[in-house]
């Protein structure tokens, strides 16, 4: 795991540099400067140096908690990135959140009456959501619940109300997914023998099917959940920009697209390492729900 | 006697149980196929040019001469759509392009020899599996600048991973049949081995993967160019659409809506078909175990 975090910095920090426009136009935001303050530039940044040397002083800074300037914003990165983490992270955990809570049930549900009317219209509903992209959910939900309706502020960041529109537009996307992952392993295991065994020795249906199915059902559902958990960031990264929340999302676009590197260098960084400590969680997950995993291991 | 016992092999592989089509696999392949069908000939069905600015018709909503209305510079959404249609349906098939031509060698190969290169090739592979997935398409566009051909270019870079390692691990459980064994000894060459006879007999898995792809790259597409990343003003398409549509969706709601649901559609129509692909091609391939579960195991067995 660490040589993967060292290789993806490499590869990150290359791949940035890479870049064939001038950081200076950057900095100095395309106004021309002269020459002396334009050599102060080039040294306050390091540019005079070669680029294996700037990744050391990067990599070095990085150990020490120092990520950089941003160039744009002639900020330290690490304060641009501490004003705005709270909101991408409050939504994303907010999403996941509202993810689970609402397609376990409808997982359960589409299972246990499979092939109902109720089975069949969920599982038309999870097929549109499933192909929308987040962002026409997020403009979809924006035009009717804020624009038309009045219930919720359509742009800002700050309360708990201006998080709940864009939670819920990335939270459907995953709905959609987990809850027909949860229909399909739920179904299999409904049909398996030691739910034959739970209605011999009389246990309610709802407790085999809670407590015994359900436990079993889950694991196919955390996989693809892990899967997904990239694809919040992402999707993090698209609603913050229909929603303007000024989170990372929106930082790490607009540096992009100023070409302002020490920022989209650290906030890449932040994200991979979010989305591997998500993904070890989810092998500790695997150990908790299945007794096999930590038998072999 | 080998090659009797190959022929075998290649004709059991290769017979198909009848099955009947089902509604389902005729409805998304005729959806699919017309909103193909649209795109390619988008100058024919056009009603304007999609790049011709009316600034008198600017935000006009839907009437006779204006199917679908217009944008804010008055370009005919309709027409747009079609001309966008192109742009997503070119688009996907670049990127599934690329990571066919990058990622079943590879996977094959790695599979096939295993070895210092199977590890090199696998450990390059979980490196850009970290990244969640856009966020390395975005880097690429950061470094080599906007525009629909580096998205292109980015995100089958992207997708060649997942492709890889699946044909890797459906090389290893074809190699161990007995058809390749004989192959080998009647002594043909490890190119046309792993080509013709290994890939033949992957071929179908493989199909409804690279399906599912296409409907993928649309979406991851059209997200690049919603951030302003993918393709350049004025050049058509539904992610740029959506994403100009959304300032005047009080005056136009036809402006993100008509190609968020031609997004929408194209998608569901996409996979619904490569679900059916899947069930026609092979019943067996459902009692398969999943790819994660089957890596998982593959790395047990291997340590």
């Amino acid at each position: 795991m660490i040589a993967t975090i060292a290789a993806i910095a490499v590869l990150v920090f290359f791949t940035v540099r890479l870049s064939p426009s001038d950081p200076i136009a950057s900095i100095t935001k395309g106004k021309t400067v002269s020459a002396d303050t334009r050599q102060a530039l080039i040294e306050q940044f390091h540019l005079d140096k070669s680029l294996s040397e700037q990744f050391i002083i990067w990599l070095n800074g990085m150990f020490h908690g120092d990520l950089g300037e941003s160039y744009q914003y002639r900020q330290s990165v690490s304060f641009l990135i501490k004003q705005r983490v709270s909101t991408t992270l409050g939504l994303a955990a907010l999403a996941t959140s509202i993810a689970f809570a609402l397609s376990i049930p409808i997982g359960i549900i589409s299972a246990v009456m499979q092939d109902s009317f109720i089975d069949k219209a969920l599982s038309v509903f999870a097929l549109v959501f499933v192909a929308s992209p987040t962002y026409l959910i997020a403009i979809a939900f924006m035009y009717i619940f804020a624009l038309k309706l009045k219930m919720f502020p359509s742009i800002g960041t700050g309360t708990f109300r201006h998080l709940v529109l864009p939670a819920s537009a990335m939270a459907l996307n995953m709905v959609a997914l987990s809850a027909r992952i949860t229909r399909q392993s739920m179904i299999d295991e409904l049909q398996s023998a030691y739910m034959l065994t739970a209605n011999a020795k009389g246990l309610s249906k709802a407790r085999a099917v809670l407590v015994h199915a359900l436990r079993n059902a889950l694991i196919p559902v955390i996989t693809i959940a892990s899967l997904q958990m990239g694809g919040m960031l992402i999707g993090a990264v698209l609603v913050e920009t229909v929603f303007a929340m000024g989170g990372l999302g929106d930082l790490l676009i607009s540096s992009i697209r100023s070409s302002d590197y020490p920022v989209v260098q650290a906030i890449t960084m932040l994200m991979v390492a979010i989305f591997m400590l998500l993904s070890l969680l989810v092998d500790i997950l695997y150990a908790v729900i299945d007794p096999r995993v930590r038998n072999t291991a | 006697m080998f090659t009797l016992l190959l022929r075998q092999y290649n004709a059991s592989g290769r017979k198909k149980r009848r099955k009947p089509i089902s509604a389902s696999f005729i409805v998304s392949l005729s959806i699919f196929l017309a909103i193909a069908l649209a795109s390619a000939f988008a100058p024919i069905f056009a009603t304007h040019d999609p790049n011709k600015n009316e600034l008198a018709s600017s935000l006009a909503m839907p009437s006779a001469l204006h199917w679908l209305g217009c944008d804010q510079n008055g370009r005919d959404i309709y027409s747009r759509l079609l001309y966008g249609g192109r742009t997503a349906l070119l688009g996907a098939i670049g990127v599934v392009g690329i990571s066919i031509a990058l990622g079943i060698p590879l996977g094959l190969l790695c599979g096939f020899y295993g070895g210092l290169l199977d590890r090199i090739a696998m450990s390059v592979c979980d490196i850009i599996l970290a990244f969640p997935t856009l966020l390395l398409a975005l880097i690429f566009v950061a470094a080599f600048g906007r525009g629909l051909n580096i998205s292109i270019i980015a995100l089958g870079i992207v997708y060649v991973p997942m492709l890889a390692r699946l044909s890797r691990s459906l090389a290893i459980v074809e190699k161990n049949k007995p058809y390749v064994q004989a192959c080998i000894a009647l002594g043909y060459s490890p190119a046309r081995i792993i080509f013709k006879h290994i890939l033949m007999n992957c071929i179908s898995t493989i199909s409804v993967q690279l399906s599912m792809d296409i409907g993928y790259a649309i979406l991851d597409l059209s997200a690049l160019s919603f951030l302003g990343l993918g393709v350049l003003d004025p050049t058509a398409d539904w992610g740029a659409m959506l994403s100009q549509g959304r300032l005047y969706i009080m005056q136009n709601p036809m402006l993100s809506l008509a190609p968020g649901a031609a997004i929408v559609l194209i998608t569901v129509s996409i996979n619904i078909f490569s679900d059916c692909l899947r069930q026609y091609l092979d019943s067996s391939q459902a009692k398969l175990p999943s790819f994660e579960k089957f890596d998982r195991q593959e790395r047990h067995k291997h340590g």
